[in-house]
């Protein structure tokens, strides 16, 4: 993805450190397919999180305050147990940002290149190459041919 | 400011502004056709790009609200769970649109003669059987001859290929004995007309970057104006004005600066479809017509009617290929198509199997659905289900009511300041028992066809892309907006040539059917050239 870029970014380290683990916790590596934390991935993320970034800031913020509430530790410094307890209510609770933060990591991660080739697709857009087919059995046909017209005639 | 004169103007380069156009040009007469979009660059469609499937969430969308672009105006959709999918361009939705192509069947015109409901058209098939072969002719249709669902008729070019999917659904309804053929598809599957043939690319509806599929602007357009119709973008006719005799003369439109103009005119044709159409007549109110233009009938806007769409999803245990292909267009089924009454409901439907999603629709669909988790089962869910689903959507007839309606919303207007049109829409017991006995139809099929589980809904919110219903024709004043040749019964040098014409809605696509009406009208103008007003 060299086409798209990611400057200037509107998140703070923190913000970025959270939304790693967050987009890895959705998509974590396993022995084939990358995390959506990788960083070739995760910075699409956030290139296309920019246009939401007050949105994703302030439930980055909800976040914090809920494991403040409920852990009295930052959501950064939680084990991962209590980080997937919090950021299950979570994703009940917020549905916006939760919303764009899943869209994006979705798109950004089912563009990726390496993703893209180890599900066996060609890490190309469908125009101009297209994609061949292979011929049609028309004899699947012959059953529906022998049937009898079956609109209304007037 | 005003322009000179013309003979004709069209509103709206859509699919019937493009064939009233064209048909019309062969008479000389000085013809302009006011679009409110631009001529779209086939260098932009989503397929060009790595990003696609995001681009068709985009400016690529729909729907109009979400599209959101310049030159689109806004829809309150609020009161109807159907939402608006349209495009405004020269090519108008056809330009994204999945390109199927049925005909209606001779029954579509006798409604309320078979089956007691709604009303009958006022012409029938064979009236426009002329109309439909021209129409075909000049878009380049694929398909197969002998479909047992349809009187015989010529098909010009190969079928699009069933691929892996196809068959597998085909063994499905065969199991079942029931009807299938393969989609007439508005797609160019070999060489036509200076179009190049399909390669196969997937989503057709966010744009043919190939050129196969047969939008407007690459079909008749061309052709039009080679000979003689000058096509002006970035118009927005805000109303009809009429003169002291009641004869249209012209219209008021904003340009591409935002400057209001006026264009006279010798007649005055509408091409601005079910929801467009309606939005334009009301907001063209005079002292002579108080209710808004040709509604004496008190029916425009009235009788909206949509396609009820319900889908159909099943999951299978080996790769189909559903990438490769025309989205939308593949295998068809018609076997649920004419009235039975045994089955709850009078009318009926048609299956249309679609080809399977893009990597990023698989998976957002699975995750927002609940199918695919977060979380360290996300990969091994993903590829039980990446590639492995096919399905149908289906479309029902529906039929007409008044209180389906297009009204002008009292507060939202368009970038123009032009209020902007309002649906209310509710689904009539027939579609609801008509979705429900597809869906289970819909279930069935794909069970025989091999799925291990199947998913639906119904009805299918995103899918309004049929408008129609809201200027109805017939021979009757009273209960009716233009006659059988579709010219106002109110205003004699007004024709509207859209899906707002249409009596009732067959269970098929209409466009086949919008374009063959307006070349029939057409038609019908030139045949009466010396006295078209009397």
């Amino acid at each position: 993805m060299s086409d798209i870029v990611s400057t200037d970014s509107p998140f703070t380290q923190e913000q970025k450190q959270t939304l790693a683990i967050l987009v890895d916790m959705m998509i974590p590596a396993n022995d084939v397919m990358p995390s959506a934390a990788d960083p070739d991935i995760f910075s699409v993320i956030l290139s296309y999180l920019a246009d939401a970034a007050e949105d994703i800031g302030k439930g980055i913020a909800a976040l914090n305050a809920l494991s403040l509430e409920r852990y009295k530790k930052s959501f950064l410094t939680l084990d991962d147990e209590s980080r997937g307890a919090i950021v299950s209510d979570f994703m009940a609770q917020y549905g916006e940002p939760v919303m764009q933060l899943q869209i994006h990591t979705v798109s950004s991660y089912y563009m990726n290149d390496r993703v893209l080739e180890a599900l066996g697709l060609e890490a190309r857009p469908p125009f101009p190459g297209g994609y061949e087919m292979e011929p049609s059995d028309w004899s699947l046909l012959d059953p529906v041919r022998a049937r009898e017209k079956i609109y209304r005639e007037i | 400011m005003s322009q000179d004169p013309v003979d004709v103007l069209i509103i709206g380069a859509g699919a019937s502004g493009a064939a009233v156009a064209w048909s019309l040009a062969d008479t000389r007469m000085k013809i302009v056709c006011m679009e409110q979009g631009d001529w779209v660059n086939p260098a932009d469609y989503p397929t060009n790009s790595r990003d696609w499937e995001l681009k068709q969430m985009g400016k690529f969308n729909i729907n109009p609200n979400t599209r959101g672009l310049e030159t689109d105006y806004p829809i309150n959709e609020d009161e109807s769970p159907i939402k608006i999918a349209n495009f405004n361009g020269v090519g108008g939705s056809t330009i994204l649109w999945a390109a199927h192509f049925p005909r209606f069947h001779p029954s579509d015109f006798r409604v309320k003669s078979l089956d007691r409901v709604a009303d009958d058209w006022p012409i029938d098939y064979e009236t426009l059987e002329p109309y439909y072969a021209e129409n075909d002719r000049m878009t380049g249709v694929a398909g197969l001859e002998g479909d047992p669902a349809y009187p015989p008729k010529a098909v010009n070019l190969p079928p699009v290929s069933l691929g892996k999917l196809g068959e597998k659904l085909a063994g499905g309804f065969n199991e079942l004995g029931w009807h299938w053929w393969p989609s007439d598809s508005a797609i160019a599957t070999e060489p036509f007309d200076g179009r190049d043939k399909c390669v196969n690319l997937g989503p057709c509806i966010s744009g043919c970057s190939q050129g196969a599929k047969a939008s407007t602007d690459i079909t008749y357009w061309p052709h039009a104006i080679r000979n003689g119709v000058e096509v002006r973008t970035r118009c927005r006719v805000s109303e009809i004005t009429v003169n002291a005799k009641g004869m249209a003369d012209g219209v008021i439109y904003f340009d591409e600066n935002g400057e209001e103009q006026k264009q006279q005119a010798e007649v005055v044709i509408v091409a601005g479809n079910g929801v467009g159409t309606p939005r334009l007549l009301l907001n063209s109110r005079s002292s002579l017509f108080p209710d808004g233009l040709a509604n004496t009938s008190g029916l425009v806007g009235k009788n909206l009617m949509f396609h009820p769409y319900a889908y159909v999803e099943g999951l299978f245990n080996e790769p189909l290929g559903g990438h490769k292909g025309p989205g939308g267009c593949c295998i068809w089924s018609q076997e649920f198509y004419e009235t039975d009454r045994s089955r709850g409901y009078v009318r009926g439907y048609t299956m249309e199997m679609t080809r399977g999603r893009g990597p990023i629709a698989t998976a957002l669909g699975g995750v927002m659905s609940g199918r695919i988790p977060w979380g360290d089962e996300h990969h091994g869910t993903y590829q039980q289900v990446f590639d492995k689903s096919a399905g149908m959507v289906i479309i029902c007839e529906d039929l007409p009511e008044l209180h389906n309606t297009v009204t002008l919303d009292p507060v939202l207007v368009d970038s123009n300041g032009i209020p902007a049109p309002k649906i209310n829409y509710t689904l009539s017991k027939n579609s609801v028992k008509m979705l429900e006995h597809s869906v289970a139809r819909g279930k069935e099929v794909l069970m025989a066809a091999g799925a291990s589980e199947v998913s639906s809904g119904a009805p299918l919110g995103m899918a309004g892309w049929h408008m129609m219903g809201t200027a109805r024709m017939g021979t009757d004043p009273g209960n009716s907006v233009v006659n059988e040749w579709g010219r106002s019964h109110d205003v004699k040098n007004l024709f509207i040539v859209d899906g707002s014409i249409f009596v009732t809605s067959a269970g098929v696509n209409p466009t086949s059917t919008i374009q063959a009406l307006a070349l029939y009208v057409a038609d019908s103008m030139k045949k009466r050239l010396a006295n078209l007003f009397d």
